[in-house]
């Protein structure tokens, strides 16, 4: 039987286009957002309404988009694209304004994209490359700085001190509450699949965030007496997913992975758990939320050229860890180079490690689910014969 | 095809310099590099007619989609420098880095002024990936061919067949030891972040060579913008001066800023003198060689200025007495070309009744002098903020309008290689914008396979088509 609180969500998101529509008739405007490092406090402090943009899985949008962007970007910049190009999209229709960091830069070349062909009002936030140096945060600092004004300018309301404060509140009670998420379906018996939780975390895309507070909230006390899910076996291999970008619609890859038997019980996707794995604002200010993004879980954009100092590859490893994972599934788009060109490293240190890993590289087309499928059986086959081996249970008769 | 008809069919395609230019090229000046080493005419006339062609047979084989061959303009005799330039690069490359001279690999598109401050040899992609090739000498044109795309195949395989084809070539070419390069340290320019993704997934098989990369933010009208850069560029000066045990003075960057400027001026001056001219007074060969030139990118910042020098001045001549170089058609549709990385059959295109008369790409780096007061690394990041070719896409796209009215271009060729996920992505915007605001046409094309011998049918209809329609 389903949480309670998953139908209440659902029914939230299903209402929400009309709620925005409302809210912007009545004069508030809407700041829809892409990529990763959007610093959403901000947007909310100074009165708009944070929409987070772009979703996957629709190869007929990134047939449209592909008329504007080439074919050598990633199916997701295309579908984005393609969805601005359409404009029936329910929440671009309601949107005022589009922010994009330039995280990923192929997400900046949409940003040109949308300004020129679809005459949107676009802004960009600039974003380090080399953000691990002094140099690189106090430009990011200035850039979330410049945000902040502009957001002003298009709220025509200052962000006060109360206003950060209430922002910054509410987002870090958001954080907390899907950590406390993620925990619980981790666990052997759980009555929330991981699945689940990942469409609660793309809930937030849309959600007012007190609203989706609240609800996170009401979810958590329901679950705390719920009956375990029978669906979610405790003996099922369990995987962490990590790679390119899995946003709403795309579920392709995940659900290939659980029809094969596997236990998705983590993720680090950008989409997913990494912006609420350790985001922390430390001081109430804009610069300490600068601080906070640019410190996190980096998004696989940014690239390190000392391994020793790759946050990203540490806190695969911690999650893999205090997940218990049994394998690695990476996902990777075609073009999306950021992950693609990791996949190689990053099996070769989780081999050093003794963890499995798999990369599925593809696009939106459904025309390798079969493929993928042989591959992903055959991935959980041999995690569950690891196990078995590690347990003792094979050759014991022998 | 037998052996005989093999060796029959190389000896046609074969390309010489004739014995009767010898007398005049001998009375042409030499060229001086920063070592303190000067080379006559008589020896670049020895090399580029006896050493050359024994040690690299490819780059005198005439078949048309050869980009390594030599100007078939023979009377251009800065061409027979360049092409002196280009083929002694390794050999100069190596006895320099003996000498305790730090190789550094970087992106094309950046300006070099620093590196070269610094004491130490900027070499870009494509010098790079022909240093690695040349590794192994006296190849024909399909070996040569093959042996660049074996070291290219080899990069693709270790991490993705996705990696445009310059970044692969090139870092792979470093991790097989084709290239003593001390260190990699490129700007993320727009026109690749492909670099920055390869370098780090060969951060732990590059061993023995130190990784570093400038970053290249998009945010350019904030004053922050050029103090993280300056502050970043202040860093890569230190760390490439660290390779020799040397500190940095801002009196060397000043003097390699002058003279860059002044090479700059030279090869804008030059081009602007080749568009105004009645008659194409040098092969799209010898102008790509003046516009890279302008970059610095033969290894030696003095050798490239004199080069231009003696160019600017044998062009000046060629207009002033009305020349029209060897082999340009009459009245030539003329191609102005956009995009990075993207290297054209100058010769293919002349057949065909056009000419090449410049490179977005390139042409930036010439109209992009670092300013000669206050803080050098502030006003060196006020240049690169400001490349045209980097601005955000519509203003790159006014510059492309502007370069096509100095150019008196008679269509627009917007083209990306496979892999690029930065270019590619507005190329079809600036086709769209250039041909809508100019009136021009545009083609947008991938151009994946241009540097290929073979396999190339399917872009030589398009580009042949597209001269036929605006001839």
């Amino acid at each position: 039987m389903s949480l309670q609180t998953l139908n209440k969500i659902q029914e939230a998101l299903a209402s929400r286009p009309a709620e925005l529509e409302k809210a912007r008739a009545e004069g508030k405007k809407v700041a829809g957002w892409l990529n990763y490092n959007v610093p959403e406090e901000l947007i909310y402090a100074a009165g708009l309404i944070p929409v987070h943009l772009g979703n996957g899985g629709d190869n007929r949008l990134v047939e449209t988009g592909g008329r504007y962007i080439s074919m050598m970007n990633c199916v997701f910049t295309r579908q984005i694209t393609g969805q601005f190009a359409e404009g029936t999209d329910a929440y671009i229709k309601n949107t005022d304004a589009v922010f994009i960091d330039v995280t990923c830069k192929q997400l900046y070349r949409v940003y040109e994209l949308i300004n020129y062909y679809f005459k949107l009002k676009t802004e960009i936030i600039g974003v380090p490359y080399n953000f691990q140096t002094a140099a690189g945060k106090q430009y990011f600092r200035k850039e979330t700085a410049a945000f902040a004004a502009k957001l002003e300018k298009i709220s025509g309301k200052k962000i006060t001190a109360e206003s950060l404060k209430y922002a910054v509140d509410v987002y870090t009670a958001i954080r907390a509450a899907i950590r406390a998420l993620y925990r619980i379906q981790a666990g052997q018996e759980t009555p929330i699949t991981w699945h689940e939780v990942y469409d609660v975390v793309q809930a937030a895309y849309y959600l007012d965030k007190d609203v989706y507070l609240r609800l996170l909230q009401e979810l958590l006390a329901e679950i705390e007496t719920a009956p375990v899910n029978p669906k979610v076996s405790p003996d099922a291999p369990r995987i962490l997913v990590s790679g390119s970008v899995i946003p709403p619609g795309d579920r392709k890859v995940l659900d290939l992975a659980e029809e094969s038997g596997g236990r998705v019980v983590i993720d680090d996707l950008w989409s997913g758990f990494a912006p609420y794995l350790d985001t922390d604002v430390k001081e109430t200010s804009v610069e300490g939320i600068a601080d906070a993004y640019i410190e996190r879980h980096p998004h696989g954009s940014l690239p390190v050229l000392d391994i020793e100092q790759d946050k990203r590859l540490k806190d695969i490893k911690q999650l893999i860890k205090d997940y218990k994972a049994d394998g690695v599934l990476f996902h990777t788009l075609r073009y999306c180079d950021c992950f693609t060109f990791k996949a190689a490293e990053t099996k070769s240190v989780l081999k050093e490690l003794n963890i499995p890993f798999l990369e599925i590289h593809t696009e939106y087309a459904k025309s390798d689910i079969e493929a993928i499928r042989t591959r992903l059986e055959a991935f959980v086959e041999s995690l569950k014969s690891r196990r078995k081996i590690a347990s003792g249970f094979i050759g014991a008769g022998i | 095809m037998s052996v005989q008809t093999l060796i029959k069919t190389e000896a046609i395609n074969r390309f010489y310099y004739p014995e009767e230019i010898k007398e005049d090229f001998l009375k042409t000046p030499g060229l001086h590099f920063t070592d303190g080493s000067y080379v006559d005419s008589a020896q670049i006339w020895d090399f580029m007619t006896v050493e050359g062609p024994r040690r690299f047979p490819y780059a005198y084989n005439k078949e048309r989609n050869n980009q390594s061959r030599m100007s078939r303009d023979v009377r251009f005799f800065s061409g027979i420098k360049y092409g002196y330039l280009n083929l002694t690069l390794r050999d100069r490359l190596i006895k320099a880095h003996e000498n305790g001279i730090p190789i550094v690999h970087v992106e094309g598109g950046q300006t070099v002024d620093p590196y070269f401050a610094a004491g130490a040899i900027p070499i870009v992609p494509g010098p790079l990936r022909a240093m690695a090739r040349d590794a192994k000498e006296g190849l024909d044109i399909k070996d040569a061919n093959r042996r660049a795309m074996k070291i290219m195949e080899d990069g693709r395989q270790a991490i993705s067949i996705e990696c445009c084809n310059n970044p692969i070539g090139s870092i792979e070419a470093i991790h097989q030891s084709a290239v003593p390069v001390d260190m990699v340290a490129p700007y993320l320019c727009l026109r690749c972040t492909d670099y920055s993704y390869i370098l780090e997934a060969y951060r732990t098989k590059l061993k023995n060579t130190m990784l570093h990369f400038v970053d290249f933010p998009v945010t350019r009208d904030g004053e922050w913008t050029v103090t993280y850069m300056a502050e970043l560029i202040r860093d890569l000066v230190k760390k490439l001066g660290g390779l020799r045990g040397a500190s940095v003075r801002e009196e060397d960057l000043w003097k390699e800023i002058k003279r860059e400027n002044r090479g700059r001026r030279l090869a804008r001056e030059t081009m602007e003198a080749i568009w105004n001219a009645e008659e194409i007074p040098v092969t799209g060969s010898d102008i790509f060689s003046i516009i890279t030139s302008g970059r610095f990118d033969r290894g030696d910042s003095l050798a490239c200025l004199e080069y231009l020098e003696q160019a600017h001045e044998e062009v000046i001549q060629r207009v002033k007495n009305g020349v029209r170089a060897a082999g340009i058609p009459e009245k030539p549709v003329r191609i102005l070309t956009v995009g990075s990385c993207f290297g054209f059959w100058f010769d293919f295109a002349e057949e065909k009744g056009a000419v090449l008369v410049g490179t977005d790409d390139h042409l930036s780096k010439i109209y992009a002098d670092v300013g000669e007061e206050g803080d050098p690394y502030e006003e060196i990041a006020k240049t690169i903020l400001a490349y045209d070719y980097e601005l955000p896409t519509e203003q790159r796209a006014q510059y492309i309008i502007d370069l096509v009215k100095k150019t008196r271009a008679d269509g627009v060729i917007c083209g990306y290689n496979w892999g690029c996920n930065y270019q590619s992505a507005v190329s079809r915007m600036i086709a769209d914008i250039v041909k809508k605001e100019s009136g021009v046409p545009t083609i947008n094309l991938q151009v994946a396979e241009l540097g290929f011998l073979d396999g190339n049918e399917q872009t030589q209809n398009r580009v042949e088509a597209f001269i036929e329609m605006l001839s």
